[in-house]
């Protein structure tokens, strides 16, 4: 053990002599996790200083890093092995990575409070992958991923708001803790008449009188559950259930300034419903780059689950005859689904299964790494040379999607361990505070702006109204005159607008 | 194809033996050497890759031609052309649009047995997104695949085999470069009072022969090329039945869940139900997957015979 470590044990031991209700009067403490080979995770130190803690040294804006080596396949040299950090970039990547960490984990919750409903596969943990990049492509670059999206969709220029909306969209119920227990308020107040609940409940929140507030029977619902089961909410209590040890400090947030949630959705992302798709889709892309004469490349993102079809190989036997600018990535996060790579893959080099095509093994959890082997690849294609494979070593905290706990095929000892030892964000932290790339202040209100920011998105997602009906059948074609479209019966029949 | 590609840069025809061996069936006789690889491109025998790889070209800008050397063949991409191509403007809402067409021949040849001589119409008509055309002359296929090429959407263009090698006499009007005709309406090829025959493909050949032995004996039989599948004409087939009051449809696919079976119900449901003298007749392929030996063959697709037969039974003649 450190030397710190000893000695607050030491201090602690001393405490519990003294009185042993000592750990019980604690109000509050801060985290840091000691390990037995003399690491320490310091995420959680607060810094008291006599001068300001704002100011930056201006000749330290700048830090290089030394990467760890990529293995290649096929290749001469692999990407660089330094990479050179500026302030503002860190700063850049630092905030992306937590806007993602918070949306997924704000995702999770809203998922739970069944307002998203259907799959939800999240990111947290890869948050590196999606950062690292779009550090390494340009702007008009094309990318096509699959399902695991919400990461590459906000990096590509997709805001919080519209990511969040899009997820909920259907929310059946888009009623708040705070809605319900404003509703349960009055109920006692107003003598159980749930006509005026209703009423005061319009005035209070402004809903317009063609909107809907909670009907006459959720109302007596939700005070029975309150009253029966000790919560507001429909089933399952907010969080309570799950055992895996999410950071969520979301109680915790600050009136601050939202940052421009204005940003133009681009064409280049697309978000496909099924995983492996996005190899061929992206090949046609890159395609169509070489055909116009572009010096766009595509990005053609799949899973280690994928990795195994065999439209993937028809797709690598093309791109590779063709030359087409094209970079396959594939982010193995050890998982496909509940299979884990040995279980599922003869061979788990995935930058190798390209075979004829060279290839770069990357530690997916330094954004750094991933950077300079995205350069490094956009690089290869841009001259000609034909397509590249990325496997980017990578893990994702949550399971497959919202509806596996994640822990029947993996232990909670693993998913923690690489959370401490190669989270992506703390690793960029630790970074940025050892050369003083920025401060801890600095670090700490970025994350409570990006809290502040998720949280508006998801307020304005679970507010927003539903898609009016009329849309239900409107853009099948592109370009087309208004046609009719039969609809359930034979005679409903829908307008659809392309 | 040649005056698409001509017309526009952005079109380009991929698929298998297109470029160097002119095409499986001919069809693109010339067109490598005019335009070279860069338009022209040969694919490896790799359905689900290349249908993929044209549907990712499509939604970056491009106008590719994707060509199935049969549709039958089409079976191993079907999730690139259902899921990727048809599907994604509206998961998308209207951001992302596919502009490609999938060509190639569909349904019974000649002696290609079971596993080549499947007829996709109904699997394909059955998808929202896609739409599906079916010529049968030559002025169908030059005006629909001129068409398909300009639709901004995904299109199936089933053609024929057998119908290939068939001559056409073109009006002056079809022999324009810009000579297109609209996806979605059928078109009323012999005019008649007694029987409303609807068909698609090389069966509306069937059918006005058949009309002509017909109308020697004095029965008036309107026949009626739907050329697009998918959106179906139900107008002009519903006016037709109102005149006539009988109504037999032929096709070459099988009979559970095809195009016919499609008709019928429409027309049940429709106005057209009222005017219904007799009830509504499917002439189809036989429920079988095709033999090979040619007496079996000809049993199991309909014969101009199999379509008199109908008529006469419907008119209760």
């Amino acid at each position: 053990m450190t030397q710190i470590g000893t000695e607050f044990a030491e201090w602690a031991k001393q405490k519990l002599e003294q009185d042993p209700q000592f750990m019980q009067k604690i109000l509050f403490s801060d985290e840091a996790n000691f390990y037995v080979n003399g690491e320490v995770n310091k995420q959680n130190h607060r810094y008291w200083s006599d001068t300001n803690p704002h100011w930056i040294d201006p000749s330290k804006t700048v830090g290089t890093k030394k990467l760890m080596k990529c293995d290649t396949h096929r290749l001469e040299d692999g990407p660089p092995t330094k990479s050179v950090l500026t302030r503002e970039d860190a700063l850049k990547y630092y905030r992306t990575m937590q806007v993602i960490r918070r949306m997924e984990l704000k995702a999770d919750q809203l998922y739970k409070q069944k307002i998203i409903r259907g799959f939800c596969h999240l990111y947290d943990g890869q948050e590196a992958c999606a950062v690292g990049i779009e550090s390494g492509i340009r702007l008009t670059d094309h990318l096509i991923t699959a399902y695991r999206a919400h990461g590459y969709t906000y990096t590509r220029g997709v805001s919080v708001r519209e990511i969040l909306a899009e997820l909920t969209v259907e929310a059946m119920e888009p009623w708040t803790i705070e809605h319900r227990v404003f509703v349960y308020d009055c109920f006692v107040k107003n003598n159980q008449s749930i006509t005026a609940v209703q009423h005061e409940f319009r005035c209070h929140f402004n809903i317009h009188r063609n909107k809907d507030v909670p009907a006459r029977n959720t109302i007596p619902r939700w005070v029975k559950a309150l009253r029966t089961r000790g919560t507001l909410m429909n089933k399952r209590m907010l969080g309570a259930t799950r055992m895996a040890r999410t950071p969520e400090n979301v109680e915790s947030i600050r009136l601050a300034q939202l940052r421009s949630p204005n940003r133009s959705a681009r064409k280049h992302s697309s978000e496909l419903g099924l995983s492996n798709h996005s190899v061929p889709l992206g090949a046609g892309v890159a395609l169509a780059c070489k055909y116009k004469g572009t010096d766009e490349v595509c990005v053609s993102l799949y899973g280690d689950g994928a990795a195994n079809q065999g439209q993937i190989f028809e797709t690598y036997n093309m791109a590779s005859l063709w030359k087409l600018p094209c970079i396959f990535i594939c982010e193995n996060n050890k998982y496909g689904m509940g299979t884990s790579v040995e279980r599922a893959a003869a061979s788990t080099d995935y930058y190798k299964r390209g075979d004829f095509i060279p290839g770069i093994r990357v530690d997916g959890m330094d954004v750094l790494c991933v950077r300079e082997a995205t350069k490094f690849a956009a690089d290869h294609c841009r001259s000609g040379k034909g397509p590249i494979v990325m496997e980017l070593q990578t893990y994702r905290y949550h399971g497959h999607s919202m509806s596996d706990p994640g822990i029947s095929y993996r232990t909670r000892e693993e998913i923690q361990e690489v959370r401490s030892k190669s989270d992506p964000i703390s690793m960029l932290k630790d970074r940025m505070l050892n050369n003083n790339l920025a401060s801890v202040e600095e670090l700490k209100e970025i994350d409570v702006e990006v809290r502040k920011e998720i949280e508006e998105a998801a307020q304005f997602a679970t507010t927003d109204p539903e898609p009016p009906l009329e849309e239900l059948c409107n853009h099948i074609f592109y370009n087309e005159q208004p046609m009719e479209v039969r609809g359930t019966n034979p005679w409903m029949k829908l307008k659809s607008i392309s | 194809m040649d005056e698409e590609l001509e017309r526009d840069e952005r079109v380009f025809l991929l698929g298998e033996e297109v470029a160097q061996y002119d095409g499986a069936y001919k069809v693109s006789r010339g067109l490598w050497k005019k335009y070279g690889d860069k338009r022209i491109i040969d694919t490896p025998i790799t359905e689900m890759g290349f249908a993929g790889i044209a549907v990712g070209a499509a939604m970056a800008g491009l106008r590719p031609i994707c060509e199935f050397m049969t549709f039958n063949f089409s079976m191993q991409a079907i999730d690139q052309v259902i899921n990727s191509a048809a599907k994604t403007y509206y998961m998308s809402a209207g951001l992302q649009s596919v502009p490609i067409v999938f060509r190639g021949p569909n349904g019974a040849s000649a002696g290609v047995a079971a596993q080549h001589s499947q007829c996709f119409a109904a699997w394909y008509s059955h998808c929202p997104g896609l739409k599906v055309v079916s010529p049968w002359s030559s002025e169908d296929a030059k005006g629909l695949l001129k068409s398909a090429i300009r639709d901004d959407n995904p299109v199936v263009f089933l053609e024929n085999e057998l119908m290939y090698g068939v001559p056409f006499e073109l009006s002056e009007e079809a022999q324009s470069k810009d000579f297109t005709i609209p996806i979605g309406k059928a078109k009323i090829e012999r005019q008649g009072s007694h029987v409303t025959l609807v068909s698609h493909s090389r069966f509306v050949g069937h059918c006005v022969e058949a009309a002509g032995v017909l109308a020697k004996e004095g029965i008036e039989c309107e026949v009626i090329n739907l050329r697009t599948v998918r959106p179906m004409d139900v107008e002009t087939i519903e006016k037709s039945v109102m005149k006539t009051s009988h109504l037999v449809t032929v096709e070459g696919g099988w009979p559970q869940f095809g195009v016919g079976a499609e008709i019928c119900a429409r027309i049940m449901e429709g106005p057209a139900f009222n005017f219904l003298d007799a009830p509504a007749v499917r002439v189809t392929g036989a429920d079988i997957p095709m033999p090979y030996a040619k007496i079996l063959e000809d049993n199991s697709i309909p014969q101009v015979k199999d379509i008199i037969f109908s008529v006469k039974k419907t008119l209760n003649i």
